[in-house]
């Protein structure tokens, strides 16, 4: 079950059986994307970082955070990416979504280079509490990234896409709240809505669920499952939980310590929709979860000492 | 309901026992400079009449307010973009600690030269005293602003003048309502030294030439309508920090739960 480990290994995905699962919700929640919900993982390529690199620091100083990152994110794809501890991947996000500028290489968002950090992407960070804002309501924080943007037509129409999006994480009836009323998990809920009211090419997620307790965990991974299923939506999942990488994702992509590069990128074939106790226990789930384990462990021992 | 009574009862505790106190105690007072507060309140009733009110108190409670407002609105603006900036802050700091440390008292005679006795003066005097709590703790908050909030906005595109206006300057309301408080007591501070040494009217004025023509009666009078506006003017501060920052008090209050 051993890969090469000095060269990303590609395994061709295979279809992924979403086909049971159709048309239920599309007038519920329309896709922005010209693909509609639930068609398998288009050819399109939404998002690629091509030789990415990024050195912090200079002269005898640099440290070299991501050595060289390629790989190809499609559109309604589901993409896990795992490393080990320290490895760089909230650096690889904020290249991904602009907020830094690589030291070298590109980030492409639908064949565009990326420079700024508004290329139509969303984020939702591990720390809620710190990133909705606790002056406005749960509702006016959903809408807060569409008011005042080129990206949307009118009051009704924000309206509408943050009900939208709050009934679409089960979060009706909240909306009048502030964020630090709720739990950790319902706030994670509202940043979640935050991104889906929004529409985003991509949906980039930085460990959004590992500071939350372990039912409220599961819970939001598989509401994250439905949303993934319902919208079509493309999504890039950082995580250190390979379980949860496994389960959720399309596709796992493993990377190296620092500095970073792609180890291996493995291919989820597990039927959906997915299930916290039947999936899990599929032989297959063991199997790959066994793998991209060995391939993080096998990272961490390598490490070169500080 | 009991608790509520007892946190009444603190609340009201002091307000209540010293001008009760001041009142026992001088009752039986004779010396002149020592009055009995009720004669003092008498005294106080007889002194603020309409046109004293008109000509002495609106006068001072004019330069105030718009002292204070030139005061919070240069120290808003000025402490955001020192905020903004590390270069400016690093920049300007020895100019700005240098003003800082100028006792405004010192400034009053250039400013009877550059601004002639007056309102002018004295809005002046006051802006200046007032403005550097407010630049000082806004400068803070704005440096303060949360960078997950912050790379949020911006990856969802957010303008820049909508981001500072809606995620650092409400994020930095804290910081800048607890400078204007402090601001308060300058300004209430500077209105009184101001009127007293450079105007023909005024609170403080009035309080001075009471005391020069051996008034004690109205002198005592005018003080203590000094603290009414002190506290009046603290009160409104107040009162427009619970607005402005409703949430924060209980945010704050769930930190600490959690």
């Amino acid at each position: 079950m051993t890969r090469p480990s000095t060269e990303p290994t590609v395994i061709r995905r295979k279809e992924v059986a979403v086909a049971g699962i159709s048309e239920s919700r599309e007038d519920e929640f329309p896709s922005t994307s010209s693909e509609t919900a639930q068609q398998p993982i288009g050819s399109t390529i939404v998002l690629e970082p091509r030789h990415l690199r990024v050195t912090y620091g200079k002269g005898s100083h640099a440290v070299t955070a991501i050595a060289d990152i390629t790989f190809q994110v499609r559109a309604g794809e589901f993409l896990s990416i795992v490393g080990p501890s320290g490895c760089g991947k909230t650096t690889l996000l904020k290249s991904l979504s602009g907020l830094l500028r690589p030291t070298s290489g590109d980030v492409l968002v639908n064949g565009t280079r990326v420079d700024t950090a508004s290329q139509g992407l969303a984020m939702v960070f591990q720390e809620y509490t710190r990133s909705l804002l606790p002056w406005l309501s749960v509702r006016a924080n959903v809408e807060f990234p569409l008011r005042g943007s080129r990206r949307t037509d009118g009051r009704k129409a924000v309206e509408r896409r943050a009900d939208e999006a709050l009934a679409e994480v089960g979060l009706h009836g909240v909306g009048d709240k502030y964020p630090w009323q709720l739990s950790g998990g319902m706030q994670q809920r509202v940043a979640i809505a935050r991104a889906l009211a929004f529409r985003p090419t991509v949906l980039l997620m930085d460990e959004p669920f590992a500071s939350l307790d372990a039912q409220a965990r599961s819970d939001l991974e598989d509401l994250l499952l439905k949303v993934h299923l319902e919208t079509g939506m493309t999504i890039v999942f950082v995580t250190h939980d390979i379980d949860e990488a496994v389960y959720l994702g399309d596709r796992v992509v493993v990377l190296s310590h620092r500095p970073t590069e792609v180890k291996a990128s493995l291919d989820v074939d597990l039927p959906r929709p997915r299930d916290q106790i039947e999936t899990k226990t599929l032989r297959r789930f063991v199997e790959l979860r066994t793998e991209a384990l060995g391939l993080v462990l096998a990272e961490r021992s390598t490490e070169a000492p500080a | 309901m009991r608790a509520k009574a007892g946190h009444l009862l603190t609340v009201l505790l002091l307000p209540v026992t010293l001008p009760v106190l001041w009142w026992v105690a001088s009752s039986r007072s004779s010396t002149p400079y020592y009055p009995p507060l009720q004669e003092i309140l008498r005294g106080f009733r007889a002194v603020w009449t309409r046109e004293q009110l008109a000509g002495e108190l609106v006068p001072s409670l004019v330069s105030l307010v718009v002292g204070f407002a030139v005061a919070v609105a240069v120290g808003v603006g000025g402490g955001v973009a020192l905020g903004l900036s590390d270069r400016l802050r690093r920049d300007v700091r020895p100019l700005t600690e240098f003003l800082r440390a100028m006792p405004v008292v010192a400034l009053i005679p250039i400013a009877l030269v550059l601004l002639g006795p007056g309102m002018r003066m004295e809005i002046a005097l006051i802006a200046f005293a007032a403005c550097w709590p407010v630049l000082v703790s806004t400068a803070d908050g704005v440096r303060a602003a949360d960078e997950v909030m912050l790379d949020t906005a911006r990856i969802f595109g957010v303008p820049p003048r909508r981001r500072l206006m809606h995620v650092v300057l409400p994020g930095a309301m804290p910081q800048v309502m607890a400078g204007a408080r402090i601001a308060v007591a300058a300004a209430v501070g500077t209105m009184v030294v101001a009127n007293m040494v450079a105007s023909s009217a005024g609170l403080g004025y009035l309080v001075i030439s009471a005391q020069q023509s051996f008034n004690v009666i109205e002198t005592w009078a005018g003080l203590l309508m000094i603290g009414i506006v002190g506290s009046c003017m603290t009160s409104a501060v107040v009162l427009i920090e619970r607005f402005v920052l409703r949430w924060h008090r209980r945010w704050r209050a769930q930190d600490v739960d959690t």
